[in-house]
């Protein structure tokens, strides 16, 4: 029992794990905030869009040698932008606007591969992450946007809570359900860019959609769903990092299996309540 | 007599179809006005633009009070699943008043226990809302209504999914809040027997207003013609 404590002591002690503890429960918590809100809405599709969308924001950040969340965090957002333009303005319902924005943006990122005689290592290991490599800058990018992240959720939480459950009646209440909606779409587009380096483009919008589903299980209230969420978010990506060390394997994929394990748990607790 | 609400010269447009022209009414404070029409006449446009859901082409609705409570026609009932508890309903009704962070304090817990008891849900406070009936969502929707003490109640069609039981029950309640209460009551519907027990006044909207006035007169016009 002591060599174990000991071993887990030595292993959050190095820094290099220390600093994806950091940025992976920084995101937990973002992600799990702004994922009950995307999923009740209906809309948690639009984290795997913009994960799809940033592979081709990678690209041309790769192409031109800038670092890749200078050019990730402006561009996502725009895309989420658009997204909502066009489920407003052009009535195409949401899932279809994410799927058109998502593909043209990967399309592009293959495209500018090939202008850049093929993928390099770096854009492939955006795939599946690489928490366990994250630099200074990603840790200190990561603790402003996350923190400015969760305190806007905070801050607006009744708000968004009431655009949730019912947006017409939000209207009525006064509150600029436009506005927020963009700021939801802008807070989304922040987390799945920093979100990439924990699991990757390919995985991230299981850190949105996962522990929400799984609170959901077992929760009847709206604050409760978002604690129980939190709480799964946070002990998946801990014991995620901590375990694929132990086990050698990669993280982001041991994050997404804990949290598949836990949704099992937690509907199977449903089905016996 | 206090005029709560003035409606002058509205007209709304969907694109070039013109769904309500050129509509004047006032509503006095007290009112229990029974909006009718057939399907498609604007009655739903015209709650909306005093609702502020949609933009008239032109005209003015001056609001005495903007504290308005609204029971809509559609509501939430299908999503079974999602998490909210029936006092975190009844709490977004608050937030129309209230500054952000549009926090819910101990004043308002109060209110919200107030409203519970006036629609007689109090055992119902720490359910899921998916987890009522449809009669059960409905009040609680009601009580989100007026959980913020409005002047005037607008209601669209809200016994249309109710089964007869709950259906005078729910009249009864929304006539109790406009005698006891002195809630302005502004309603759709297409429930004859709400409307001869309860409403004081009858507007007849067919895109334009056709008759706006006593039910008394309302009834009498409608036997004249009935006669001829």
């Amino acid at each position: 029992m002591n060599e174990t404590l000991e071993l887990l002591l030595e292993i959050i002690q190095a820094p290099f794990i220390l600093k994806a503890l950091i940025v992976g429960i920084l995101v937990a918590v973002s992600s799990s905030f702004l994922g009950v809100f995307l999923v009740l809405k209906r809309y948690s599709m639009i984290g795997d869009g913009l994960a799809h969308v940033s592979f081709g924001t990678i690209a041309i950040a790769l192409l031109i040698g800038v670092t890749p969340i200078y050019v990730s965090i402006p561009l996502v957002t725009l895309s989420s932008f658009l997204i909502l333009k066009l489920n407003e303005k052009a009535d195409i319902h949401a899932d279809a606007a994410i799927g058109l924005v998502a593909s043209f943006s990967v399309a592009t990122g293959v495209m500018i591969g090939t202008l850049a005689k093929g993928f390099n290592v770096d854009l492939s290991s955006y795939l599946f992450g690489s928490i366990l490599f994250v630099t200074k800058l990603d840790v200190y990018l990561s603790i402003i946007l996350s923190v400015v992240v969760i305190f806007t959720v905070l801050f607006l939480y009744n708000s968004l809570f009431a655009l949730t459950y019912d947006e017409e009646f939000s209207k009525v209440m006064g509150l600029n359900t436009k506005a927020l909606n963009y700021i939801l779409s802008l807070l989304i587009s922040i987390t799945i860019v920093i979100g990439i380096r924990v699991v990757g483009t390919m995985l991230i919008s299981s850190l949105v959609i996962f522990p929400t589903v799984t609170a959901l299980q077992v929760t009847k209230g709206f604050k409760q769903t978002m604690i129980i969420s939190l709480i799964v978010s946070m002990l998946s990506v801990v014991s995620g990092i901590i375990s694929s060390i132990i086990l050698d394997f990669p993280p982001g994929p041991t994050i997404v299996f804990i949290n598949g394990l836990l949704f099992i748990c937690f509907y199977f607790k449903k089905l016996v309540l | 007599m206090n005029k709560v609400l003035t409606v002058k010269n509205l007209s709304v447009k969907y694109g070039r179809y013109e769904v309500l022209k050129n509509i004047n009414f006032e509503v006095l404070l007290g009112d229990y006005i029974s909006i009718i029409g057939p399907n498609g006449a604007g009655k739903s446009s015209l709650v909306k633009a005093i609702l502020g859901l949609i933009k008239p082409c032109q005209g003015e609705i001056m609001l005495e009070n903007p504290v308005i409570g609204y029971l809509p026609q559609k509501t939430y009932t299908n999503d079974k699943a999602f998490p909210a508890t029936v006092k975190e309903i009844i709490s977004l009704g608050l937030l129309g008043t209230k500054k952000h962070p549009k926090i819910v304090n101990a004043s308002d817990k109060e209110k919200i226990d107030i409203t519970l008891k006036k629609l007689k849900i109090t055992e119902l406070k720490n359910r899921k809302i998916g987890s009522l009936s449809g009669g059960e969502q409905q009040r609680v929707l009601l009580a989100r209504a007026i959980v913020n003490n409005p002047s005037i109640l607008i209601l669209d069609e809200p016994t249309s999914a109710l089964d007869p039981e709950f259906k005078k029950e729910f009249n009864d309640i929304i006539h109790k809040l406009n005698t006891i209460d002195k809630v302005t009551i502004l309603l759709i519907t297409h429930d004859n027997s709400s409307i001869k027990q309860h409403s004081n006044k009858i507007m007849y909207v067919n895109r334009e207003i056709i008759y706006y006035g006593l039910r008394e007169n309302f009834s009498m016009i409608q036997e004249e013609g009935n006669h001829e």
